[in-house]
């Protein structure tokens, strides 16, 4: 880390002594903390649905920062080769190998499934909190013995409470609100690992509580700060993959 | 060890990747004079052999083995001829090889491959390079891959370039005729009773005009050209594309051909030899196409739009411009898509009279947690109000495996775009596994 840096975290510290934290200050410091230069990693994503159903998705992703992304299915048959990529909140796209074709993911359209999962193409793109905004001040709180900030995100007019470890700056859970104020989705993040500085978790499950259904992604592989260049985030590297 | 086997076994050596899909379904005609027909049964069984070579290159080899309609008599000595009995064909899939970053975001493919332009679904004016498949009634945006050789350029994220050039030509594959067919020929009846109302029109009385026209020899004949083999002939086009904000443009131009032949009756009549040759001239249309793209995002509905000018170089076809816009919508679970084209829909193109305006639509929703889709896709004919109706129920048991059960419905008088599919009503069953 570099010395700057340091300082800067330093006499933020400081600073948090005497007045507390912002949400924004914690999301900050969230990000600092849990985003890489690049990394790539393959990962594998289970899905189980109300009678206890199981079904399997093997992936591999590349990310940049907190906000480009790309993703491939490696399984099963009918997903292998469909490639996810997304470089700004606004610019998602699919590429479905059977047609040879790019598809821009727009609208409500981001909302949907992503590849059969309890996560949305708009909640892969923002698995690294790149595009979400706080608001408000940070509470202290516990939760299951550990202590924490509980801050509100906003995004696209969707509310969210994410509960954020005081020591390390890890997101431990986060939990999506629906407008008349029901939790409609909790994701848990856990087993977290350290490389070059920065904390991965290992394993994000999402309990989908409208649909009864859960999705849990466990990161097999994770390489970090490989030096992945912006235009790899390119239509052109959908064909290839991830 | 057989030849088989021994190549199986060289395949998983190399770390060859098998990927396949095995697909067969069935259609009854409950409707109208064919009641209680089967009208459609095929089965296919795709494969793709992908070689893990390096990170830069990609390899492809894939096959289509597919059954054709049904069995084929003339004469009792064709029961020994396995052709007939079990009509089957062999078609090449996509089978290229791609290199990655010649230089920093510039791809190179080779081969039978499939190209995609156009923003819009089912029905793409831009794309002009792949081969319509319109064999299967069910699916109305199948491509053929094509031999080619395509650059794609993407040197910085937001912009980038295609090239392609293909230097064969190949037609269209057109609806299976045990499905549906339209008699584009007259039948030699119809020539007499043609030339017995040209001899009354110059004056003849009827009896005298059916004894001549009686004597007349008729002849019908096709007389169908592909584009040549030159260099000069072949298909080459290319692509700017690009995106700002929420927006994705892409323009497009494209030197190629119709995939449908336009026709022309030629009827020659002479008088001394008493004889009237019918000719009927099917050539594919020389055209260049201008395209244009747009996808984007506005006040949370996603939009897209495409339009396409074709100037023809022959003078017996019309310059016309294709466009087609629409949106989609997901709300409370259903997936909602319309569509308005100006151009032409696969299965209109049985009307001799070309209706050019429709509405496409579909709707999607996912039940018992995505293991059903039920579906419920359309076109409405906007000039005269026909229209095709496809329900859908696809239920997939197991990860891979699926299950449809649906059906077909088309209405319209006459003169309208699917007065010839009036009364195709059908249900459909089938099923599909992919590994």
């Amino acid at each position: 880390m570099g010395k700057i840096k340091r300082i800067m975290l330093l006499l933020g510290g400081l600073f948090i002594g005497v007045y507390g934290m912002s949400a924004q200050e914690v999301l900050n410091r969230l990000r600092n903390s849990t985003t890489a230069q690049d990394r790539r990693v393959k990962a594998v994503m289970r899905i189980t649905d109300k009678s206890k159903r199981v079904q399997e998705r093997t992936l591999r992703m590349v990310m940049k920062g907190d906000k480009k992304m790309l993703v491939t299915f490696i399984s099963p048959a009918e997903l292998r080769g469909v490639s996810f990529l997304t470089t700004a909140p606004e610019n998602m796209w699919v590429y479905l190998p059977a047609q040879g074709r790019v598809r821009r993911i727009s609208g409500s359209a981001a909302d949907q499934s992503f590849g059969g999962s309890d996560f949305s193409y708009k909640e892969m793109a923002s698995i690294s909190f790149g595009t979400s905004v706080a608001s408000g001040e940070a509470d202290e709180v516990e939760l299951n013995g550990v202590k924490a900030y509980l801050i509100t995100l906003e995004q696209d007019g969707e509310r969210s409470r994410l509960w954020v470890e005081m020591e390390r700056f890890l997101p431990l859970r986060l939990e999506k609100i629906a407008r008349d104020g029901r939790v409609v989705k909790c994701i848990v993040f856990a087993d977290f690992q350290k490389a070059n500085e920065v904390w991965i978790p290992r394993t994000v499950r999402l309990d989908n509580l409208a649909r009864g259904t859960i999705t849990e992604l466990k990161l097999l592989d994770v390489e970090i700060d490989v030096g992945i260049k912006d235009t790899y985030f390119t239509e052109e590297n959908m064909k290839k993959g991830a | 060890m057989g030849i088989g086997a021994t190549l199986l076994n060289i395949l998983i050596l190399m770390q060859v990747s098998i990927q396949g899909d095995l697909r067969t379904r069935a259609h009854v005609r409950y409707g109208g004079k064919d009641s209680t027909a089967f009208t459609w049964f095929s089965t296919r069984a795709s494969l793709s052999f992908v070689p893990v070579t390096s990170e830069r290159l990609e390899t492809k080899l894939g096959m289509t083995v597919k059954t054709n309609g049904y069995p084929f008599l003339t004469n009792a000595s064709d029961l020994s001829d396995a052709s007939k009995l079990e009509p089957v064909s062999f078609m090449l899939d996509e089978v290229f090889v791609r290199v990655y970053d010649i230089l920093p975001g510039l791809n190179l493919t080779a081969g039978r491959q499939k190209v995609h332009w156009g923003t819009a679904d089912a029905v793409n004016p831009t794309d002009n390079f792949t081969t319509p498949d319109y064999s299967d009634p069910l699916v109305w945006d199948e491509r053929r891959p094509v031999w080619m050789v395509y650059l794609g350029y993407m040197p910085v994220g937001d912009f980038g370039i295609e090239l392609g050039a293909k230097p064969i030509f190949e037609p269209a594959v057109a609806t299976a005729p045990e499905w549906f067919s339209v008699a584009v020929l007259p039948d030699i009846e119809q020539l007499r009773n043609g030339l017995i109302q040209e001899f009354i029109r110059q004056g003849l009385d009827s009896l005298t005009a059916r004894q001549i026209a009686a004597a007349y020899t008729i002849t019908v004949n096709e007389d169908i050209k592909l584009p040549s083999r030159n260099v000069r002939d072949i298909t080459w086009g290319g692509r700017l594309k690009g995106h700002r904000g929420n927006f994705d443009f892409a323009l497009s131009f494209l030197r190629g051909y119709d995939f449908l032949p336009a026709v022309q009756p030629v009827t020659n009549i002479d008088v001394m030899e008493q004889r009237l040759d019918f000719v009927l001239k099917q050539w594919f249309p020389e055209k260049k196409v201008v395209g244009a793209e747009l996808a984007g995002n506005l006040f949370g509905v996603g939009f897209w739009a495409e339009a396409a000018y074709a100037f023809y170089e022959d003078t017996l076809v019309k310059d016309e411009p294709s466009v087609i816009c629409g949106f989609d919508y997901a709300v409370a679970g259903f997936y909602f898509n319309l569509q308005y084209l100006h151009g032409d829909f696969p299965l209109a193109r049985l009307q001799k009279e070309r209706v050019k305006d429709f509405i496409l639509g579909a709707v999607e929703r996912k039940l018992f947690t995505d293991r059903v889709l039920t579906r419920l896709g359309g076109v409405v004919d906007l000039k005269k109000g026909s229209f095709g109706l496809v329900p859908l129920i696809r239920f997939q048991p197991v990860g891979g495996f699926e299950i449809d059960l649906g059906g077909m419905v088309f209405s319209g008088g006459n003169g309208s775009a699917f007065a010839p599919l009036n009364k195709v009503d059908e249900l459909f069953f089938g099923v599909r596994y992919r590994f």
